[in-house]
């Protein structure tokens, strides 16, 4: 398949998918040019404008950490596949070059013990956007109340514990809906995690540098936990058991 | 006197012959066994005859033998007729490490400038490919290894032990049958194994052997004896060659004393229990027999390309659970392996599949037990097939190679394969697909994946649904809608909980709806407009003063109306206007409309404060 061929099965594949050719698609389509040419530079300006412009989305994420990684910048390359994985999932071509990508990070630590819940409870939330969330609780909200109502108004009859059963069950709904609500807009205030992005980093005990100690270095690439943040500090916390103070801008967040 | 006299005489005698007399040396050489067997062992002695001293004597080079054991050196002095004669022994454990005519060159020492020498010997061992007797190794052979090492020349032991293998010389993983068996002349109170062979080139399987030994009579170079089998195991040389197995040691118990009658049965006190069984004084002997030689042959050329080692005689059965299935169901293969042999060590046969079936690791059953003569049983492997792609495969055949040592030969067994035809899973064509097996794809380098394109449309970051006022508006609705109604419901039930209240809330109404009444009435009926007022008046004066409306007189109401603390123009007011509709009846004319107005003003007003009493 010549280029020219890939050029129009990406076009079709844009017009297909139902994308508007607005400002935002036209630069994500000249950056997927640029990227087909090997201007790899020019491939992630591209995708930057689209970014800077205040647009979302898995796929330019996804190709933004492309065209790091063809840069030779590993840290923002994580950074950017992380981030597309929140939205997309960690799957497919994402898996793939996280995982090629994180054979070159330098820092080895020992995976964070985690109840798997939580895990669960990030990715569930990461893959639900706050729309259909928002929706979700008021339709759950109005059903439930509906039903209350009209059992306890119109079907008196109807049988009790059944109809006890599902508003159990809308209610249950409703308080899972309203967490990820709730942990959504933590997550505006403070990101969950990071990678860093500069070549090394010192971890220091305090978020000074004249007080804090060196603790340890982190090297680009290594994805942290993000504990709180202080002015430009952010406290991290790496593996299983080590936690510390770093300059915010040694990070980008996820 | 005469007593010393004889002694220095004697001394005088013999003394010239120890200092004068020439050192005369003689060596001989011989084996104890001219043919022995390739690995066989046999002793070779080296018998100097002297008469002075012995200088050091120079063993021969042993080429074409392994030195088993040795040297072990005897020595023995004579006088026989004032003559001293000395005799010392060295002898050594060999084995012939090949077959045909092999010359052991003479011993030799120096004495002085002189050189003596031995005799040089030859034994005959014969070719590998001679089948050596097993009745021979079984019998008298093997019963005479095991005495020579137990009583070490003593031809009156009174317990030893052989080791005896059905046979001498087989073909690698081939089973060989040793048998170690106790000869005893004297009552044994009890026997255990000290120490169990070395296995050091074999698998190792035990015979069961009963834990009640039964004893046979035997007679061994003209002694009786009394012999039983103790332990019984299969062999199963790992490594071609000469392969030893070590001696078996077993400490036994012998009782001493014979001052009370004793039975015949050495072993009637074997088991027997020691407080009754102990007559005399015990002893523990441990009595070892001989190492066991086995000559090991290796597999013959001309192996398959399926062969893995297995030795034995063997079948093979391949069931396939179905002929015909859907694409990514399951097929199951059963191959079976019965037989007899080292089942132990077959491994899974590996089975050939066309290119798009996935193959689990099998799963393992077997069923073996040691039988009289070998090991016999049946080995099955279960294996799970998962065909990825529809079409018509044939399954080429499971093929089992494995060496027949009864006929020398190696054999190969296999099934017919299996035509099986695999649905696609929606209306696809099916295709033929031969019989050839994937192979492994080799990763010349490793890249991160192309880019994407736009796929999902892309969003503007923009504030989030649920930081909305009409999530909270909408959110909120149902839930305080329902609180609503409960609380609704609540406030009437209170309600309707007071009669009082409720005739009071009833006549209130009433009073409402016939004051309205009475204004329509006012300028057409003048009558029925005050009657329907005061109607209403009644109803609300009887539900403010408890009493039922039927019963009211002047007297009960004012009397109420004071009770509840009621203005005195209100009550007069009150009873007045009761009255006035029976005024206008029977007063006749004389109310203009204007009047009537005035006087419904005056109900409603008097309606008003009475609904204020409390």
């Amino acid at each position: 398949m010549n280029r020219m061929n890939i050029y129009i099965v990406m076009i079709l594949l844009s017009i297909t998918t139902g994308s508007i050719a607005g400002e935002a698609d036209l630069l994500f389509e000249a950056g997927s040019r640029a990227y087909l040419d090997g201007d790899y530079l020019e491939a992630r300006s591209k995708w930057t404008q689209v970014e800077e412009n205040g647009w979302v989305g898995g796929d330019l994420y996804y190709n933004l950490g492309n065209a790091y990684y063809k840069t030779g910048e590993l840290g923002e390359a994580i950074l950017y596949w992380e981030k597309a994985a929140t939205i997309l999932g960690e799957e497919g071509d994402i898996a793939a070059n996280l995982q090629i990508a994180r054979a070159q990070i330098q820092d080895k630590l020992d995976e964070q013990v985690r109840l798997p819940v939580w895990d669960w409870l990030d990715r569930t939330r990461d893959r639900l956007s706050a729309g259909f969330l928002t929706w979700m609780a008021i339709l759950l909200s109005l059903s439930g109340s509906i039903i209350f109502g009209l059992k306890r108004w119109v079907f008196r009859s109807l049988d009790n514990s059944r109809i006890q059963i599902i508003v159990i069950g809308l209610v249950v709904f409703l308080l899972v809906d309203l967490t990820m609500i709730g942990l959504k807009a933590r997550d505006e205030k403070l990101s969950r995690a990071g990678v860093f992005i500069v070549p090394e980093a010192e971890v220091l005990s305090a978020p000074a540098i004249g007080s804090g100690k060196l603790l340890f270095t982190l090297h680009e690439g290594t994805k942290i936990r993000i504990v709180r943040v202080l002015d430009d500090w952010i406290e991290i916390s790496a593996g299983k058991d080590k936690q510390g103070w770093v300059k915010a801008e040694t990070l980008g967040l996820i | 006197m005469m007593q010393r006299l004889k002694s220095v005489f004697l001394l005088v005698l013999v003394l010239p012959h120890w200092v004068f007399a020439a050192n005369d040396i003689k060596l001989t050489a011989s084996v104890d066994n001219p043919s022995p067997r390739v690995g066989e062992r046999f002793t070779y002695s080296i018998q100097a005859d002297y008469t002075g001293s012995l200088p050091d004597i120079a063993p021969p080079d042993f080429d074409g033998f392994e030195i088993a054991m040795g040297p072990s050196v005897s020595t023995s002095v004579q006088i026989i007729n004032m003559a001293v004669s000395k005799s010392q022994t060295i002898s050594y454990v060999l084995r012939p490490t090949r077959s045909g005519t092999l010359s052991i060159a003479p011993a030799s020492l120096k004495l002085k400038s002189k050189t003596i020498s031995s005799n040089s010997v030859s034994v005959e061992v014969p070719s590998d490919g001679t089948s050596p007797n097993p009745g021979a190794a079984a019998g008298k052979g093997g019963v005479k290894g095991g005495k020579d090492k137990a009583i070490q020349g003593d031809k009156s032991a009174e317990v030893f032990l052989t080791a005896t293998a059905d046979k001498l010389s087989l073909t690698k993983l081939d089973m060989a049958i040793v048998t170690y068996r106790l000869y005893l002349r004297v009552n044994v109170l009890n026997y255990e194994i000290a120490k169990v062979p070395q296995a050091t080139g074999f698998w190792i399987e035990d015979f069961p052997v009963s834990s009640r030994p039964v004893l046979e009579d035997v007679t061994v170079d003209g002694q009786p004896y009394k012999s039983a089998v103790i332990r019984r195991i299969g062999v199963f040389p790992t490594r071609s060659g000469a392969m030893m197995l070590d001696p078996l040691s077993v400490d036994v118990t012998i009782e001493r004393s014979t001052r009370r009658a004793r039975s015949r049965d050495p072993f009637d006190s074997f088991f027997d229990d020691p407080f009754f069984g102990s007559r005399g004084q015990r002893v523990t002997q441990t009595v070892s027999c001989v190492p066991l030689m086995l000559s090991v042959r290796d597999f013959p050329a001309g192996a398959p390309a399926e062969f893995s080692g297995d030795v034995g005689s063997f079948d093979l059965n391949v069931t396939y659970d179905k002929q015909e299935l859907a694409q990514n169901d399951a097929l199951t293969v059963k191959v079976t392996i019965s037989g007899k042999g080292y089942l132990k060590s077959i491994d899974a046969p590996k089975l050939e599949l066309p290119s798009g079936f996935e193959q689990f690791a099998p799963t393992t059953e077997d069923n073996i037990s040691l039988a009289s003569d070998a090991m016999r049983g049946k080995k099955s492997f279960t294996y799970l097939v998962i065909p990825r792609r529809s079409g018509n495969f044939t399954l080429p055949p499971v093929r089992f190679s494995y060496f027949d040592p009864a006929a020398g030969s190696y054999k190969t067994a296999s099934d017919g394969g299996l035509d099986l035809r695999v649905s696609g899973a929606e209306g696809g064509n099916d295709i033929v697909y031969s019989g050839k097996s994937q192979s492994e794809v080799t990763l010349v380098d490793s890249d991160i994946r192309f880019v994407k394109a736009l796929t999902t449309p892309l969003t503007k970051k923009s504030i989030p649904q649920y930081r909305s006022p009409w999530f909270i508006i909408l959110f909120a609705m149902g839930p305080l809608s329902l609180l609503g109604g409960i609380g609704w419901e609540k406030y009437n039930e209170k309600r309707s909980a007071d009669p009082v209240a409720v005739r009071r809330r009833k006549a209130v109404e009433m009073v409402r709806k016939s004051l309205i009444q009475s204004e329509r009435f006012a300028q057409s009926d003048a009558l029925k407009a005050v009657e329907t007022a005061a109607k209403g008046l009644a109803e609300l004066t009887g539900a403010v003063i408890d009493e039922p409306t039927a019963g009211l007189t002047m007297d009960l109401v004012r009397r109420k109306l004071n009770e509840l603390n009621a203005d005195a123009d209100l009550t007069d007011k009150t009873i007045k206007l009761l009255g006035e509709a029976d005024r206008i009846r029977f007063g006749g004319a004389g109310q203009t409309v204007n009047d009537i107005r005035l006087l419904l003003e005056d109900y409603k007003t008097t309606a008003a404060n009475l609904e204020r009493l409390k």
